[in-house]
């Protein structure tokens, strides 16, 4: 296992950590919120509620718009990066 | 303009409470002047997570090669934290309260001709709104990435909606009762997390602004699926859907 699948493994780890939350949520008696009514909570005041809009809007600007120059995403990885996995601790 | 009890601050009628979250105002500094008032409504606004979130996230944008994407979001943040600090400073916390407006609005009111008028044509702007979702989904999704059109067609969507979001909520329904500290902190929890993890993933690459195949961040692990049209607009679909859904709360 490189660096990368570690990498990858944490992102599902946080993933799977909302998917236990939501269905201890909806399927027990915790006392923990579906996250649908912790986003109805949050868009009840004006503040929060226009800045998770903004952080919304952020995502897809972040992902397809070009508001600043060196926008250097729709390419692939530089091969020179590659080698880095070699490089890295075996964890 | 000064928020008034039950009102939102554009005038229209809120069911919600519209004060900057569950903690007391701040009350305005004998003396001071115009200026250190705005810089001390503008500190006050801090105290919403909200805020800092979204300075946080323009200033990671800023260093990680993307000035002007992190300056428009610091610039929305500090001006919603100015906003937050300017409302809670005027609205006395005995006028307004979540659990006032609440229990005020719980209780059930007959239907006005124009909401009822409204619900009949529901079935079809859901229709019009699906439609015209997928359309710009596919029509958006066949622009390149970074590209004008694309930048113009996602900056105006975004901008439009925080517009909407501005004016007040869609609908009037009672304020959805505080979620249970516990769930709200696990919550909280996870989302943290996966900021962290971006974060020492972002902080891992040989700088900034380039990716790498050791340490990927979210971004660079999406790019392949958004080099394709199709992928493009899957996405922008899911995206159209997350704001059709907060909208809609």
């Amino acid at each position: 296992m490189n660096s990368h699948d570690v990498t990858v493994l944490g992102y599902l780890a946080v993933l799977l950590a909302g998917i236990v939350l939501q269905l201890l949520a909806t399927r027990t008696r915790a006392p923990i919120p579906p996250l649908g009514k912790v986003f109805a909570w949050a868009m009840s005041t004006r503040t929060r509620r226009v800045g998770l809009l903004v952080a919304w809007a952020w995502v897809g600007l972040h992902f397809f718009a070009r508001l600043s120059e060196g926008e250097n995403r729709d390419r692939a990885i530089p091969r020179e990066s590659q080698p880095a996995i070699s490089a890295c601790p075996p964890w | 303009m000064r928020s008034r009890p039950g009102r939102s601050g554009t005038g229209r009628p809120s069911s919600r409470a519209e004060g900057t979250g569950d903690g007391p105002g701040g009350a305005p500094a004998a003396g001071a002047g115009p200026a250190a008032g705005q810089l001390a409504a503008a500190l006050t606004g801090l105290r919403e997570p909200i805020v800092v979130l979204l300075l946080i996230i323009g200033f990671m944008s800023w260093i990680s090669g993307k000035p002007l994407d992190g300056l428009l979001i610091i610039l929305a943040g500090t001006g919603l934290a100015w906003d937050a600090g300017r409302r809670s400073r005027q609205t006395s916390p005995a006028v307004v309260s979540p659990a006032e407006t609440s229990a005020a609005t719980a209780s059930p009111v007959e239907a006005s001709p124009a909401e009822a008028r409204a619900r009949r044509r529901r079935p079809a702007l859901l229709a019009a709104g699906l439609a015209g979702g997928a359309l710009y989904a596919v029509v958006v999704g066949s622009f390149s990435r970074y590209s004008w059109p694309a930048t113009v067609a996602v900056a105006g969507l975004g901008a439009a909606v925080v517009a909407v979001g501005w004016r007040g909520p869609r609908h009037t329904r009672p304020a959805p009762p505080r979620p249970p500290a516990v769930g709200l902190a696990l919550w909280g929890a996870v989302f943290v997390a996966a900021c962290l993890w971006e974060l020492w993933s972002l902080l891992e690459q040989p700088n900034l602004a380039t990716s790498s195949y050791a340490h990927p961040t979210i971004s660079t692990l999406t790019d392949p699926v958004l080099s394709t049209w199709a992928g493009r607009s899957v996405v922008l679909a899911a995206w159209l859907v997350l704001g059709w859904f907060l909208v809609e709360l």
